[in-house]
C-alpha cells in the first residue's frame, strides 16, 4: 500500500468524545481505501426493525475500500461490465455475491496478495491479506464511524438527500459514486446508490447469539447480508443499522440486480 | 317443489271431529315435505295467508318477507336486510304486501314486494335461484336499495387490477363512502363467516359503504346502491371462517409461522400485503399450494409468502414483503363461495368475459411443448437444445420456431411500450380536460392527485424507455429481428464452431432486449396498478370524483390488458 495520502484527525464520540486518526492509503493499483481503528460500538438499532436489536460488538482495524466498486474499476480487474445503467464512475451493478467475492480474488492476485476466497467452497479466509467483503458488523461499524444515531449524521431523514443517493432524488437509477458527502471517516456512498454485499450469512436472530468479538457472520445460510440501501430505497431502508438479504448467487436470472454492488475490505495487519 | 297449502285452507280441514289428529299428522306431512325439498336442493315456499308473510327457503338460505321485519335474506348465520329507497332516497318504511310470481329461471321463485316509503308505493321483484343468489328487479318508483349487514372490510374486486380494500377504520367520518365499483363488490361481514357479494350489469349504478361511527366495533353499516333502473344480484357465501384478518407481527419477520386460522374449504384464497421497494400500496398475493421461492425483477428473491399446508395457512414475511399491517384473507376463486363463483352464477360474468377478450397471452407458434416461454427459461431452452448433440438436429424446427416466438415477444413489447406512452398522453390531455371543465373544489383536487400520479407514471416509464438508448422502438424491433434471422441461420448447421456466436446472440435476447423490455412494463404496471388504487380510495369522501375515478381505473384496465400488449 502506498501510505498517507492523506492523514485526517476525526472528532467523534462513543462514550467519551475521542480524537481517532483516519489514514487513507492507495493500493498497488491505485484504488483509495482509508484505514479503519478497530474499536466497540453499538450493533443494530432497538427503534429499528426486530432483527437489529442493539447490542455491543469489537471490531479489529481493518481497510475498507472509500468507494463503492465503480463500473471502471470492475471493468479493470474483470475485463467486464455486467451493469444495467453504463457509467464509468458509477458502481458496478447487476452483481451478485459471487461475482464480488470473484471479483475480491482477481483484485488480490493483481496486487500481489493471497485471495481471501476458496471459490469452490465460497468461504472466506480471514486470515488471508487479500481482499474480500465486510462483515455485516464491520460494514456498519465503518458506515457509523463512531455515531450511535440512525444516519451517520444524525436522525434527520430531511438531511439523508446531502448524504445519500435514494428514491427521493435519483430519479429512478443508480448514480456516481463520490457526489453526495461522506461519512466522518471519509466513505463516500455508504448510504444509498446501490445495496453492499457483505460476507456475511443473513439470520433474522444473528445478533442474539453473535460474538462480541468481530462476529462473521453464521456458518451457513440461504442469503447473504446486504446494506446500506439503494438508488430506490426508502429513508428506511438507509439507516445504517437496517439489513438487507439476497440470494447469494442465482444463475438463472436475467435481469441482473441493478440495485446490488459492493466495496472491499482488507485486514490491517499492523500492530 | 312443494307448496304449503295456506292458513286458510288448513283452517277448514280442521273442522273433521279428529282435529287434533288431523292437524298432527299434516304438521308431520309438512314438515316431511319441507325436510325433502330443503334437502333436495328445491324451493320450499311458506305464505302465510293472514299476515301476508311469504318465506322462501333453499338448501343454503332462506328469503323472509314479512310485514313487520321487511325483506330478511340469510344463510347459514349471516342476515342481511334489504330495504328499498324512493329516487329523493326515501327508505321504505313498510312492506305492503308481497305475491309469489313466475321465477325467470325454471327453477326458481319469484317475490312482487311492495312497500311504501313516506307514503309512496316502491315495487321490487326478488327472484331467487335455487342455489340462493337473489336477483332484485327494481320496479315502480324504486331507484335503489340498501343492503343493511356488518360490513367489517369492504372489497372492490379489481378484476386485472389489484383488489381495493375499504378498511372502517380508515374512514371514520359520518356518512358514506364512495366506491367507484365498475360491476361488483363484496363485503366481509363480522365475525368472518359470510362475505355479501353483489353483481349488477352495465349501467350508471352508484354504490356506497354506510358508516356506522358509533358501532362499538369498527364497521360499515351496509351498502347503499342506486341501480339506474338495472337488476342487481345478490348471495351470502358463508362458511365458518370463510374470510380472515391477521394482524402482522413485527416477530414475523423471516420465519415460517402458522397462523390461527385455517381455510374452510379448498379455493384460491387471496389478500393484499405490501411489497417493499416496489409499491407503497397493499398487491394483491395468493396463497401458493406449498412454500416455495420466487423471484422478480427489482425485488429479488423470496419465500412466497403464502401458502397452505392442507388446510393449515403459514405466512411467511421478509425484508421483501415485511410483517406490517394485517392481511385480510378471503376466497378469490376456485369454489362456489368464491368472489368468482358467485359472479359466474350471474349474467355479469359474461358481459366481463367480452370485456375481456381478445386480451391473454398469444398463441403459441405452434402446439408443441416449450415453445412459447419468455426470457429466462426461453432462452435457457434454446441454450439446452442448441448445445446437446442428437437433440439440435431433432429438434431443428423447434429451435427456428423458438426463435421467431422470442423474436416476435420483442415486437409486441415494443407495440406495448408504444402504447404506454399513448395511454399517458391520452390520460394527461384527459384529466386536463377535466380540469378546465370541474369548477367545484373538491373535485379538482381530486384530479390534481391525479395528475400527481399519472406524473409518476410518465417519469417511472421515462427511466426505463432510457435504457433503451437512441433506439426507436422500431429500430429495437428491426436489431432484434436481425439478431434472430443470424441465430435461425446458424441453427440451420449446429456445432461447436458456432456456439460462441450463438451464445452472444441469445445473450443479446436476454440482456438488451428482455430485461430492458420487460422491466419496462412492470415498472409501467405497478405504477398504473398502484394510481388505480388510489384513485378508488381518493374519490371516498367526493361522490362528484366517482365517475373520474372509474374512467381513469377502465382506462388503466385497458392500458394494462389492451390488445397490444400481450
Amino acid at each position: 500500500m502506498h501510505r498517507s495520502l492523506s492523514v485526517c484527525l476525526i472528532l467523534f464520540c462513543f462514550g467519551a468524545p475521542r480524537a481517532v486518526a483516519i489514514e487513507e492509503v492507495a493500493t498497488p493499483s491505485g484504488v483509495a481505501m482509508v484505514l479503519l481503528p478497530g474499536g466497540t460500538f453499538t450493533m443494530g438499532d432497538d427503534n429499528g426493525e426486530v432483527d437489529e436489536p442493539a447490542h455491543k460488538v469489537s471490531v479489529s482495524p481493518f481497510y475498507m475500500d472509500k468507494l463503492e466498486v465503480t463500473q471502471e474499476e470492475y471493468q479493470r480487474v474483470m475485463g467486464d461490465n455486467p451493469s444495467k445503467v453504463k457509467a464509468k464512475k458509477n458502481p458496478v451493478e447487476q452483481v451478485r455475491w459471487s461475482d464480488a467475492v470473484r471479483y475480491c480474488n482477481a483484485r488480490s492476485r493483481l496486487d500481489g496478495l493471497e485471495p481471501a476466497y476458496d471459490l469452490k467452497t465460497w468461504a472466506c479466509r480471514f486470515e488471508a491479506d487479500g481482499y474480500r467483503l465486510p462483515s455485516e458488523a464491520e460494514w456498519e461499524y465503518a458506515a457509523r464511524a463512531g455515531t450511535d444515531t440512525p444516519y451517520f449524521f444524525g436522525d434527520s431523514e430531511a438531511k439523508l438527500k446531502q448524504h445519500a443517493w435514494f428514491k427521493d432524488n435519483t430519479g429512478g437509477k443508480p448514480r456516481p459514486v463520490r457526489q453526495r458527502r461522506p461519512n466522518a471517516w471519509g466513505l463516500y456512498d455508504m448510504l444509498g446508490n446501490v445495496w453492499e454485499w457483505c460476507n456475511d450469512f443473513y439470520k433474522v436472530d444473528y445478533y442474539l447469539e453473535s460474538p462480541a468479538k468481530d462476529p462473521r457472520g453464521p456458518e451457513s445460510g440461504e442469503k447473504k447480508v446486504l446494506r446500506g440501501g439503494c438508488w430506490n430505497s426508502t429513508p428506511d431502508a438507509c439507516r445504517v443499522a437496517y439489513r438487507y438479504n439476497e440470494n447469494p448467487g442465482y444463475t438463472d436470472v436475467c435481469f441482473g440486480y441493478d440495485i446490488y454492488g459492493f466495496r472491499c475490505v482488507r485486514k490491517h495487519e499492523g500492530k | 317443489m312443494k307448496i304449503y297449502e295456506d292458513r286458510e285452507a288448513r283452517g277448514a280441514e280442521c273442522q273433521v271431529r279428529n282435529a287434533d289428529y288431523v292437524q298432527r299428522a299434516m304438521f308431520l306431512c309438512v314438515l316431511l315435505c319441507l325436510v325433502t325439498t330443503v334437502l333436495s336442493g328445491e324451493i320450499a315456499v311458506q305464505r302465510d295467508a293472514n299476515s301476508g308473510d311469504v318465506v322462501l327457503e333453499g338448501a343454503r338460505w332462506k328469503a323472509e318477507f314479512r310485514k313487520s321485519e321487511g325483506v330478511v335474506f340469510s344463510s347459514a348465520e349471516q342476515a342481511l336486510r334489504v330495504v328499498p329507497f324512493t329516487t329523493d332516497g326515501t327508505e321504505a318504511d313498510r312492506l305492503v304486501s308481497c305475491e309469489l310470481k313466475e321465477a325467470t329461471s325454471p327453477d326458481g321463485k319469484a317475490v312482487h314486494a311492495r312497500f311504501s316509503a313516506g307514503g309512496k308505493p316502491i315495487e321490487a321483484v326478488f327472484s331467487f335461484s335455487d342455489y340462493g343468489t337473489l336477483r332484485l328487479t327494481p320496479g315502480k318508483g324504486m331507484a335503489g336499495l340498501y343492503v343493511r349487514c356488518p360490513v367489517a372490510v369492504g372489497v372492490l374486486p379489481g378484476q386485472r387490477l389489484e383488489d381495493v380494500l375499504y378498511l372502517p377504520e380508515q374512514h371514520t367520518g359520518p356518512g358514506q363512502v364512495h366506491v367507484p365499483a365498475e360491476n361488483w363488490f363484496a363485503g366481509l361481514l363480522q365475525g368472518g363467516n359470510g362475505i355479501l357479494a353483489c353483481a349488477w350489469p352495465q349501467g350508471a349504478q352508484v354504490l356506497s359503504l354506510i358508516a356506522e361511527a358509533d358501532a362499538p366495533e369498527a364497521r360499515f353499516g351496509g351498502l347503499r346502491i342506486s341501480l339506474d333502473g338495472k337488476d342487481l344480484f345478490v348471495d351470502i357465501l358463508a362458511a365458518p371462517g370463510i374470510w380472515h384478518r391477521e394482524p402482522l407481527e413485527l416477530s414475523y419477520l423471516e420465519k415460517d409461522i402458522e397462523i390461527g386460522w385455517q381455510r374452510p374449504f379448498p379455493a384460491t384464497y387471496r389478500t393484499q400485503l405490501l411489497m417493499k421497494g416496489e409499491t407503497t400500496t397493499p398487491r394483491s398475493f395468493a396463497f401458493a399450494d406449498r412454500r416455495r421461492e420466487e423471484w422478480r425483477p427489482e425485488t429479488g428473491a423470496f419465500v412466497w409468502p403464502l401458502w397452505f399446508d392442507g388446510p393449515h395457512a403459514w405466512i411467511h414475511l421478509s425484508k421483501r414483503i415485511p410483517p406490517k399491517g394485517a392481511a385480510v384473507i378471503y376466497p378469490a376463486e376456485g369454489g362456489d363461495d368464491t368472489l368468482m363463483g358467485f359472479l359466474r352464477r350471474t349474467p355479469v360474468a359474461s358481459l366481463i368475459r367480452e370485456r375481456n377478450e381478445g386480451t391473454g397471452l398469444p398463441k403459441r407458434p405452434r402446439d408443441a411443448p416449450n415453445v412459447g416461454y419468455n426470457a429466462c427459461w426461453g432462452t435457457y431452452l434454446l441454450r439446452r437444445t442448441l448445445y446437446t448433440l442428437g437433440v439440435q438436429e431433432r429438434e431443428k424446427v423447434f429451435l427456428r420456431e423458438h426463435t421467431d416466438y422470442l423474436a416476435d415477444r420483442v415486437a409486441r413489447i415494443q407495440m406495448r411500450n408504444t402504447a404506454y406512452a399513448q395511454f399517458i398522453e391520452a390520460m394527461r390531455a384527459t384529466l386536463h380536460k377535466h380540469l378546465a371543465t370541474e369548477k367545484t373544489g373538491d373535485v379538482r383536487s381530486y384530479l390534481e392527485q391525479m395528475v400527481l400520479h399519472l406524473d409518476r407514471v410518465e417519469e417511472g416509464h421515462a427511466r426505463k424507455m432510457e435504457l433503451y438508448g437512441d433506439h426507436t422502438p422500431q429500430a429495437h424491433i428491426e436489431h432484434v429481428n436481425r439478431n434472430a434471422q443470424r441465430l435461425k441461420e446458424l441453427l440451420e448447421t449446429p456445432s461447436p464452431e458456432v456456439y460462441a456466436e450463438c451464445e452472444k446472440l441469445i445473450d443479446e435476447f436476454n440482456r438488451l432486449s428482455w430485461g430492458h423490455d420487460e422491466s419496462t412494463g412492470m415498472r409501467f404496471s405497478m405504477l398504473t396498478r398502484e394510481w388505480a388504487q388510489a384513485a378508488a380510495l381518493a374519490c371516498a369522501d367526493t361522490p362528484a370524483a366517482v365517475v373520474y375515478a372509474q374512467e381513469i381505473r377502465a382506462a388503466i384496465c385497458d392500458a394494462l390488458t389492451g390488445a397490444p400488449s400481450w
